[in-house]
């Protein structure tokens, strides 16, 4: 069976370099076929004409589409990704800058979202259609629907304005080097709470809900009734029977989210002017910066399968009847 | 048990149309003679009429049509018993207003939701603010038939404008002798009385955004477009991560293996290409901002439904139900969907609210339904920008949307009891 | 229960990180916002505003530029030239530099390192953002500065620098920042643009780079052994990267941020009511305009001959619309008067050029109508829309996203038109789509804003040859503004010269190849702690070695 399990997840490694090479090939394509020029920023009356036409040589963008595509797929396959036009210098390098603020924020996010809303549905469960079962219901919904960026705001006028508790934005303060190992990782987490609260409270949310209706539902069931009969204790009940089947739709819906959070959270890094992923994508997008753009789908699309996988062997460590289902 | 309910859902669906027919008669009236003098230029001069056929016209025929439909339609008991004899409550309620504003929106405001005029004067009024709208005398003379005339003035009459040249809105003006003082632009500007024909008052209910638009007329005709996308995108992801999702766990360990993979791949691919994706093969309109959201949400139900379908194959429900016979497309909605009912209503209705949101993020990545139509994401959006001046921008749609949303899952809390009756 | 142990944990993380609050804010030091990384600190690739911006402060010119309001022109002080002379028919300038400048590695500025500037800027292999502009000097065919004829080095603080003949020669053609010849030789010409000097420079200025954290920040200290140093500088600048507005004014409230350029209207109002901040506008610098296509771009695409539009190619209609646009509304409801109506490509800074007497198109729709109608644009069937030969006036306004006063001036001219009968659909566009579209001539009409160059430079932008002037969006076309951009091409008397100018300006101004809009004010805000700072024309940033702070 371990054989067979490390055959599946050998296949599934594959499978994903080829989806890997595809998203590679798909950017590229619809990236130059989508208009606007990285030259564009050379139009300017300051600016020789002569210049656009020199600066599109060097880039090599006057050669055939496919030729451009096998030179560059063939770069790719030792591990160079070309030389970003805006930032010059390579691109990996480039990313390897703005991937740790993407990583710390999707990885806590992602349990704060998990934790919030599972504790708060338990509480609410456990007072099932009393007053604060509704309010949280209903205050859950609210804080789905509003917007990242009015959450933001929120946030930081109540905390950053009214009571001057954290910085308003950044990473880190600029006398960060001067301040000891603890002050350090002080400094990070007072900047970073503001930016995962507001990451955190609408994904919180919906999981609220997710744990909520499956708690409610899973605990209905005929099973629970027969335990309950045959003695077993609420608590034995709850963490060996409950919770597996509520987790699993969750745990499927916290791998997607998860992606996003590591495809970048753009909303949220332009508010609290975090350098993460969401932004450096976005504006190598808008400045058709090309091998920026390529090599950040790269890295964002390879984080999304891995978070995935995780999700995956997860659920199959709760229910391990269906590991064939699910590692394929 | 729950007590019945004496005032059924038709009643209220009943009661809101008297309301409309009584406050609306005389348009509806209009309406209706509008429809005959177009029947008759049919005849009489084709080009004339289809240089004057759009959208608005389509629209008035449709809401007249519509307003005569619902009480023949409420008459027939088998189907007033089958959908709208449950008792009523706030949702409900509120899903058929919703329904109204979507279908009926002219004739619940009679304001176009981009009027705009004297900007300095109403720009930015806060909810239940009261203007006065000046009408001035006008003259008209024409040299066109007479049918075509009266089809003119009806016309005129019955289709919202998004300007009107001989109206002025003023927040307040003051009478001497025999001339009107009022402010415009900044300036006061003096108007003799005998070219004004009324003066009348006009409270504003929710407030005028940026321009002096309506907010409540923009929020009415904004549901039609909202509700409209988020239906439709939502549709789309949901039929394409049931059936994918059902097909992944039918067995066949290929088309698994390759429903899986493509699964990540729309996971992985960033949404903004497939913006781009989409604005290169269909371009920049309605159905494009529907197939981007719609192609973009399908993921997580996919995920849902193929992990709970493999799950329940190992259930002996499902084996007995297979050994009975029970061919896929039963099996898919008789033994599956009740199970992950609950799951995926959740699923869905965050979604519904998330389309609504990001159809207006869109646009900033130049592809939206256009500013040609209000939409509550829009409206929500632009607020932001005037958070600071003005609340009510961005609290009355986003009060709206939540609303929406709240309804929509008690809707679809009732539709798990159908399902999943134990479930109290 | 579990949370009891979670909570007082999380309780007292909060509290201290909240209370140990370690006094940094003391030091002399201002923080500047910009809206996005620089890319490079390198004088030669500042193609950003910010990098200029920086740049300039790191790097010393040969003679330092300053604006003169009342004469609408630039004035030159000494900087790197301690003394200059031109020559009687100005085609040549001798220049000798000061002796105790150095580069922050000890070297000092030679005239080798302004000879071997110029050399780099105009090499093809280097791709600077000067490459081909240098006209004036000597020059190869490939835009490279003939070295050999262009300068001679008298000693390493002397040299003469001679120009072309025939050409009008400003203070503006030495206005490069210098780079230093002994790190730049080392590196291989074409391998510049990637090299690690972008990042870490050996510069010159009175401030040197202390600190790069990408996409947070750029710290800038003074540098004591700049001869411009002085005792009461700031001593540290800081550029913080805020991309998002509403967070630039939050910050700016706390002070957080010391001086923040591209306020809204709206918020300055507001802003200016607090007493530890300033409202200062830029004039002048920038505006808005209304793009028709005046030539049918498709036909001019396939044949590169000239068609007139359908629809805009008409001189009566693009009156017609300017007349029809009611921009003084615009500039009052969301301008809030930071601004002022635009009528020729001239703004009102250059005192002497601007011609004053131009009336403009002031809102008239009854004229707009009566123009139209001229031009054959009747509403027959009565429906609204006004149409000729069968074909209605309706046409799609192209605005780029994310930009606030563009979406609003669309919205309302949507409405403006609609009232004499023109029917348009604005649609908002990604800026490189946008671009695209603009530069292939494959849109109608657009808004966009042009940013106007010191010194002025109109041939760019109005003359007829479609294929050498790039920014000629709209395909203008004038046999009389052509003469007119030509003629000031040439040597010309000082009143023939201002004589031309106000002529340009009345013939473009009845032509209306685009509706001119309004000049749009850039909004500094600042902290009143801030003293003696420069803002004119040239520049928000500029001078912070002059900047102080109170006490």
């Amino acid at each position: 069976m371990t054989i067979e399990k490390l055959y599946l997840v050998l296949k599934r490694f594959l499978a994903s370099l080829f989806i890997l090479f595809l998203i590679v090939t798909l950017v590229f394509v619809l990236i130059r076929i989508s208009p606007g020029e990285p030259t564009q920023k050379y139009l300017s009356p300051k600016l020789s004409p002569e210049l656009a036409k020199e600066v599109q040589k060097s880039y090599n963008l006057d050669e055939p589409i496919i030729v451009q595509y096998f030179g560059f797929i063939r770069n790719m396959f030792t591990g160079n990704f070309g030389i970003s036009y805006e930032y010059r210098m390579p691109v990996l390098k480039v990313i390897s800058q703005h991937l740790p603020v993407t990583l710390t924020l999707a990885f806590f996010s992602i349990i704060i979202q998990l934790l919030l809303g599972y504790f708060f549905a338990l509480f609410s469960v456990k007072r099932k259609n009393t007053l604060t079962d509704k309010f949280l219901r209903r205050a859950s919904v609210v804080m789905y629907v509003t917007p990242g960026s009015v959450l933001g705001l929120i946030l930081i006028f109540i905390f950053s304005v009214h009571f001057d508790l954290f910085p308003s934005g950044g990473f880190h303060s600029y006398f960060y080097d001067e301040l000891s190992f603890p002050g350090q990782i002080k400094d990070i987490a007072a900047h970073l709470i503001l930016p995962l609260l507001t990451l955190s409270l609408p994904g919180a949310a919906l999981f609220f809900n997710y744990f909520r209706d499956g708690i409610e539902e899973v605990l209905q069931k005929d099973f629970v009734l027969y335990l309950k009969a045959n003695g077993f204790s609420n608590k034995v009940i709850f963490r060996k029977h409950v919770l597996p089947n509520v987790l699993k739709p969750v745990l499927s819906v916290a791998g997607i989210e998860l992606g996003f959070l590591l495809s970048g959270t753009l909303v949220t890094e332009v508010i609290f002017s975090l350098p993460g992923m969401g932004r450096l994508m976005i504006s190598s997008i808008l400045s058709r910066d090309f091998p920026l753009v390529i090599a950040c789908a790269f890295v964002s699309a390879m984080f999304i399968i891995l978070a995935n996988f995780i999700f995956d062997i997860i659920k199959v460590k709760i229910d391990r009847r269906i590991w064939r289902e699910i590692l394929r | 048990m729950m007590k019945p309910n004496k005032i059924k859902i038709w009643h209220f669906v009943l009661s809101i149309w008297t309301v409309i027919v009584i406050v609306r008669f005389t348009l509806l009236v209009k309406t209706a003679e509008l429809m005959w003098y177009v029947f008759l230029l049919l005849f009489d001069d084709y080009d004339f009429l289809l240089s004057h056929l759009n959208f608005q016209m389509f629209d008035a025929g449709l809401s007249l049509l519509i307003m005569l439909m619902i009480p023949l339609l409420l008459s027939f008991s088998k189907i007033r018993n089958k959908y709208f004899n449950s008792g009523i409550n706030f949702s409900k309620c509120f899903i058929v207003l919703l329904m109204y504003s979507f279908l009926l929106p002219s004739l619940i405001t009679r304001v176009h939701p981009d009027l705009q005029k004297n900007i300095s004067e109403i720009k930015l009024l806060h909810p239940f603010s009261i203007i006065y709208e000046i009408r001035l005398k006008s003259d008209g003379d024409s040299e066109l038939k007479p049918i075509k005339e009266k089809f003119l003035t009806l016309k005129d009459e019955v289709i919202l404008k998004e300007f009107i040249e001989g109206k002025i809105f003023v927040k307040n003006y003051t009478l001497e002798e025999h001339e009107y003082k009022i402010n415009h632009n900044n300036k006061i500007i003096l108007i003799p009385s005998d070219s004004i024909e009324l003066i009348k008052s006009d409270i504003i209910l929710f407030g005028t955004d940026e321009f002096g638009r309506d907010i409540f007329s923009r929020l009415i005709f904004g549901a039609r477009i909202s509700v409209f996308i988020g239906f439709m995108a939502v549709t789309i992801s949901l039929i394409l991560g049931l059936t994918l999702g059902y097909f992944a766990s039918t067995g066949n360990p290929f088309i698994s293996m390759t429903l899986n993979r493509l699964n990540d791949l729309f996971l992985s691919f960033p949404a903004i290409f497939l913006v781009i994706l989409v604005l290169a093969l269909f371009g920049n309109n309605l159905v494009s901002v529907i197939i981007v959201l719609g192609f973009s949400g399908w993921m997580s139900l996919y995920k849902i439904v193929s992990s709970e379908v493999a799950a329940i194959k190992q259930k002996d429900f499902f084996i007995a139900s297979e050994k009975l016979g029970l061919n896929n497309y039963e099996l898919l909605l008789k033994e599956i969907l009740p199970v992950i009912m609950v799951p995926l209503t959740v699923n869905l209705v965050f979604q519904f609210s998330n389309v609504i949101l990001v159809e207006s993020a869109l646009s900033f990545l130049g592809l939206g339904s256009g500013s040609q139509y209000p939409s509550w994401g829009a409206m929500i959006e632009k607020g932001q920008e005037y958070i600071y001046e003005a609340w009510w921008l961005i609290f009355i749609p986003g009060a709206v949307l939540v609303l929406t949303l709240l309804s929509f899952h008690n809707i679809a809390k009732e539709v798990n009891k159908f399902f999943n009756p134990k479930i109290t | 229960m579990r949370l009891k142990f979670y909570f007082p944990a999380i309780l007292s993380l909060l509290i201290l990180t909240s209370c140990e609050k370690e006094e940094f804010r003391n030091t002399s030091r201002v923080v500047i916002a910009i809206q996005s990384e620089p890319e490079t600190l390198n004088p030669i690739y500042a193609f950003g505003i910010n990098e200029g911006v920086i740049t300039d402060h790191l790097f010393l010119y040969l003679l330092d530029l300053k604006w003169n309001a009342t004469k609408g022109d630039v004035e030159a002080f000494p900087m790197l030239a301690d003394k200059w002379q031109w020559n009687p028919d100005s085609t040549s300038i001798e220049i000798y530099l000061r002796k105790d400048a150095k580069w922050i590695d000890g070297k000092p500025i030679s005239a080798y390192d302004v000879v071997y500037s110029f050399d780099i800027y105009s090499d093809k292999a280097v791709q600077s953002r000067f490459y081909g502009t240098f006209k004036n000097f000597y020059h190869f065919e490939n835009g490279e500065v003939n070295i050999q004829k262009t300068f001679s080095v008298k000693d390493s603080f002397h040299l003469i620098i001679n120009f072309m003949p025939d050409k009008i020669i400003s203070l503006y053609d030495l206005a490069f920042p210098i780079v230093p010849k002994h790190v730049y030789e080392k590196i291989k010409r074409n391998e510049i643009q990637t090299a690690e000097i972008n990042f870490n420079p050996v510069s010159s200025g009175v401030y040197k780079l202390k600190k790069w954290e990408r996409n947070q920040y750029i710290i800038l200290e003074a540098n004591k052994d700049c001869f411009l140093y002085d005792e009461d500088m700031i001593k540290e600048i800081i550029f913080k990267v805020v991309p998002d507005y509403n967070s630039l004014l939050t910050q700016i409230k706390k002070g957080e941020i010391d001086f923040a350029e591209d306020i809204r209207p709206s918020d300055a109002r507001q802003l200016g009511n607090y007493k530890n901040l300033k409202i200062v506008p830029v004039r002048g610098r920038q505006y808005d305009y209304v793009g028709w296509s005046n030539i049918d771009g498709k036909y001019f695409n396939e044949t590169k001959k000239i068609k007139p539009h359908r629809l805009f190619g008409n001189k009566k209609v693009r009156q017609a619309l300017s007349y029809a646009i009611n921009r003084k509304e615009i500039l009052d409801q969301y301008l809030l008067n930071y601004g002022s109506l635009c009528n020729s490509p001239i703004s009102e800074i250059f005192v002497n050029e601007f011609d004053s007497s131009l009336a403009g198109f002031e809102f008239n729709p009854e004229k707009a109508k009566q123009l139209l109608e001229e031009a054959g644009w009747t509403d027959r069937n009565k429906n609204g829309v006004l149409e000729k030969n069968n074909f209605e006036f309706s046409f799609t306004l192209n605005i780029p996203s994310g930009n606030p006063l563009r979406e609003f001036a669309a919205t309302v001219i949507k409405n403006n038109l609609k009232q004499v009968g023109i029917e348009t659909n604005v649609e908002k566009l990604e800026f490189g789509v946008l671009m695209d579209g603009v530069l292939n001539r494959k849109l109608d009409a657009w808004i966009l804003a042009w940013f106007i160059p010191l010194p002025i430079d109109l041939k760019p932008y109005w003359y007829s040859d479609l294929t050498n002037t790039q920014m000629n969006f709209v395909g203008y076309q004038n046999r009389v503004a052509d003469d007119i951009i030509l003629n000031l091409e040439k040597k010309n008397s000082y009143n023939t010269y201002i004589e031309l100018m106000k002529r340009f300006q009345r013939v473009i101004s009845d032509d209306q190849p685009v509706t001119f809009l309004y000049w749009v004010d850039n909004i500094i805000c600042y902290n009143s702690r801030i003293k003696n700072i420069t803002i004119d024309p040239f520049g928000p940033v500029q001078r912070i070695w002059e900047w102080r702070l109170k006490n």
